[in-house]
């Protein structure tokens, strides 16, 4: 189920958020594991069996970690049974089909492809589970002997398919807290968070995107409309193309992620955030401090620093950088052009931490600049493999000053939009609300208001899943 | 214990009010009447899906999709959520609202970037009917409002290169066809005039005219000439149109039909269930269209996939068309005996098929650009005999 429609808005939110919140204290765990298979199973019902076999492997497995505490062997066999299980999953899934291509391509041979459907949120809940049985085994949390405890952790609908990435051990404690776990100043919170976040995705990210699909097509109702064509695009409106895809990736993922932090809320867990205003950025290092903040996370703690970190020295540092981002990049999808991806910003991170950090530091308007060109560069990387899109005509046409279609149009058509959403990108709107804290009618109003934008938008909507859904 | 949750409630009045919306409207939504079809939107909305479990384990469009469907378009008040959509637009100084180009002087046109998909296809299959008839075959196809009146387009469009489609087709088919139409010319010279909807993707009647009289002038000397002057002129006034159904721009100024009351009789054919053809002889225009809101519907009685229009002359033409052609089909009665008109989307039969059993003398591909372009039906079924 997405978000951003009126069936889970009017239908699914309200039922579960009643059934939940009458539920007795004990039972709401269990209400939460119901719903929240429901909405996983809407998606994907034919698929319930690997969400069953991610909630079974990783129950036993940290109840196995914990029982044999005595026995090194046994705790350690569990614990691979964890990785195993769930990277196996995901590497079945998402992973196959690109290995099976690339053998046929060196070797020659013919292997024929799975062509499997990518389980929903795979990417995200394998890494989920993953950091559930590792920090059991670091004893940094303890088993959760409740299956349905567990698989309500799991299975969450909020943070499901598209991040944060919540460790287990983010919401351990409010997952055992029964009685007043809901709470009205995190139901306050959430409302706000809630309502910016589907703005963010329904007015910001779903608007500005039709300018880029209007350059590389799109399918619509099962028909591929071929837009201008990336060929027949001018070198400038290539580029306000990317932007808006530079701004419709931050808001379409962003906006689901604030919307996950806000149901969380609504339900009483408080989730990490994983957005912080990414595009104001001095640098890539802080970029991706404030970027999907959830997953370098996951990495840092799960990947860099078990491999020594920053302490054994510079070299080992720039291996320990380069495994990070060869895996970062990897995880974003079964592609090349995301292994450049995840290349590209490990260069840019090395060269930054060798030489050109402290000159950053220093700057003040040049380094936004140069922040954002290499980010937008880096989308242009990202976007490559995306239907209407060749990675090598792309770079050319952004590179290499080319006549075709004009940008005029564009700028005129969705220039107001394009400014909105940079504004929103910036700490503007966070310091405007913030004034309004004290004037509830104003708040109030300002909620309504886009709220009920929001929704007129989505009635009158294609469908738009959001970005992210694929990874 | 109450006492506390006033006061709770009292320091966040807005978590009551948000509740008291999403609980509130999601119940008035369950309860709102459910409707067949919107006729702003001049479509069918989605009804309740059949509960079954086939349906929940279907690989394609299970009924989970299906259900999502069908709450958006009942949602309740959803003409004036669209309409609140449209005016958001609006403010954001939009010049197109799904995929409609607002132009100038209330002018709405579909949008369109590239030439569609078909068209390479759909032109290679009437070049090869004209070579399998020599000397039968005729095409006409309509340029778009946005090429014609392209002075009223939005600042700058990137409107596809229809000029060199139409180029295309008038190469391509000369030589092997009786007549390529190349209709650019006559009506630009009359852009001034009302030759096209408004809020609607087709041309009006007057449009359509300009288009026969260079049909008849591609005819011998006692091509006797519609006359309409003589002929009953009705007109039905606010139509609003396709274009129109997706735009809701707020500033809509409806278009007026003009059409002829003519007495020929219009015979459709349907196939029924069981292999037999069904015959429903009847008026050229079905009335009671012209008072819904889809009343460029009424012309020939919709889009039917084989009809025989009874005429006051001489010979027989077989019309392959789209919805186009209802305009201009009228005009015919003044020439042919009979005029077969086939909509492919509604019919199987193939070409050689049906000019055999009418014993046709002409044949006539009517089409507008953008529905020649994407059109799926046509070209499986005139490509080979």
């Amino acid at each position: 189920m997405v978000f951003s429609t009126v069936l889970f808005l009017f239908r699914f939110l309200p039922i579960t958020l009643a059934l939940y919140y009458l539920a007795p204290a004990r039972w709401k765990n269990t209400v939460l594991f119901l719903c929240s298979l429901v909405f996983y199973s809407w998606g994907e019902v034919r698929l319930f069996p690997v969400m069953a076999a991610a909630i079974l492997i990783n129950y036993i497995a940290g109840i196995g970690i914990e029982r044999f505490a005595a026995k090194p062997a046994l705790r350690q066999t569990f614990l691979l049974f964890s990785i195993i299980g769930s990277l196996g999953m995901l590497m079945f899934f998402k992973y196959t089909d690109f290995f099976l291509r690339n053998i046929n391509a060196v070797a020659g041979t013919s292997f024929p492809l799975l062509r499997l459907t990518l389980p929903l949120g795979i990417s995200f809940y394998t890494f989920q589970t993953m950091s559930y049985s590792i920090d059991v085994y670091r004893g940094n949390v303890k088993a959760e002997y409740n299956i349905i405890n567990f698989g309500a952790y799991v299975v969450m609908f909020p943070q499901l398919i598209a991040g944060p990435i919540v460790k287990y051990s983010d919401i351990a404690e409010r997952l055992h807290v029964l009685k007043g776990r809901v709470t009205l100043d995190r139901i306050d919170e959430s409302i706000s968070l809630f309502i910016f976040g589907l703005a963010k995705k329904v007015l910001l990210a779903d608007g500005i995107s039709a300018l880029w699909y209007d350059v590389i097509g799109r399918e619509a109702n099962g028909v591929w409309d071929a837009g201008i064509g990336l060929a027949n695009a001018s070198t400038p409106l290539v580029w306000l193309g990317i932007l808006a895809y530079t701004l419709q990736i931050y808001f379409d993922f962003s906006g689901y992620s604030m919307m996950g932090i806000g149901m969380g809320k609504m339900l009483g867990f408080d989730f990490p955030d994983n957005f912080d205003l990414p595009y104001i950025s001095r640098s890539i290092t802080e970029f991706w401090r404030r970027w999907h903040m959830t997953l370098s996370g996951w990495f840092k703690e799960y990947v860099y620093i078990p491999l020594g970190g920053n302490r054994r020295g510079l070299p080992r540092q720039l291996f320990n950088i380069a495994v990070v981002w060869l895996l970062t990049g990897f995880w974003h999808g079964a592609n090349w052009n995301f292994i450049l991806w995840g290349l590209y910003y490990c260069i840019l991170l090395m060269i930054e931490k060798i030489w050109l950090l402290p000159y950053l530091k220093k700057g003040k308007i040049w380094p936004h600049f140069y922040t954002m060109l290499l980010v937008i560069v880096g989308w242009a990387l990202f976007v490559g493999s995306d239907r209407g899109v060749s990675l090598g005509l792309l770079l050319q046409k952004l590179f290499v000053p080319s006549q075709g279609v004009s940008a005029l149009y564009f700028l005129r058509n969705y220039g107001v939009l394009v400014l909105v959403g940079i504004l929103c990108a910036t700490p503007l709107p966070k310091k405007i609300y913030e004034r309004l804290k004290t004037a509830t009618l104003a708040r109030g109003l300002v909620l309504l208001l886009i709220f009920l934008l929001t929704i007129a938008y989505m009635v009158d909507a294609t469908n738009s899943p959001f970005l992210y859904f694929r990874f | 214990m109450f006492q506390k949750q006033w006061q709770g409630l009292k320091r966040f009045p807005i978590v009551p009010l948000f509740f008291l919306f999403l609980f509130g409207f999601s119940l008035l939504d369950m309860l709102w009447p459910k409707r067949e079809f919107s006729e702003l939107e001049n479509r069918k909305l989605a009804q309740e899906p059949a509960f079954s479990l086939a349906g929940i384990a279907a690989k394609d469009d299970p009924w989970m999709e299906k259900y999502a469907e069908y709450v958006k378009d009942q949602f309740a008040f959803r003409d004036r959520w669209i309409d609140l959509k449209s005016r958001a637009e609006a403010v954001l100084l939009k010049t197109e609202n799904n995929g409609v180009w607002l132009g100038k002087d209330h002018y709405l046109f579909a949008k369109y970037l590239s030439i569609g998909s078909r068209f390479e296809m759909n032109l290679g299959a009437v070049e090869r009917m004209a070579e399998r008839h020599p000397g039968k075959v005729s095409v006409m196809i309509v340029p778009s409002a946005s090429l014609i009146l392209s002075e009223k387009l939005p600042w700058q469009t990137p409107a596809a290169d229809e000029d060199a489609a139409l180029d295309t087709i008038l190469q391509r088919c000369s030589g092997k066809a009786a007549n390529v139409y190349d209709l650019r010319e006559a009506l630009r010279a009359h852009k001034e005039e009302y030759i096209f909807y408004r809020t609607d993707h087709h041309w009006t009647s007057d449009g359509a005219y300009l288009a026969y009289e260079q049909f008849a002038q591609a005819h011998p000397e006692n091509f006797p000439l519609f006359d309409r002057a003589a002929a009953n002129e009705k007109q039905v006034l606010d139509f609003y149109g396709t274009n129109y159904s997706k735009a809701r721009n707020y500033n809509v100024v409806p278009d007026v039909i003009t059409y002829y009351d003519l007495p020929n009789v219009l015979t459709v054919y349907t196939a029924e269930a069981d292999g037999t053809e069904r015959a429903e002889p009847g008026p050229l225009y079905n009335y009671s269209d012209f008072e819904t809101r889809d009343k460029y519907k009424a012309f020939l009685r919709g889009n039917n996939g084989y009809s025989v229009l009874e005429g006051n002359g001489t010979g027989s033409i077989l019309v392959i068309k789209d919805s186009y052609a209802n305009a201009f089909l009228p005009y015919l009665t003044a020439d042919y005996a009979t005029i077969g008109i086939v909509d492919y989307r509604y019919l199987n039969e193939r070409v050689d098929s049906l000019i055999e059993r009418g014993g046709y003398d002409e044949i006539l591909v009517l089409y507008s650009f953008q529905g020649f372009m994407n059109d799926l039906t046509l070209a499986a079924k005139i490509a080979t005999a």
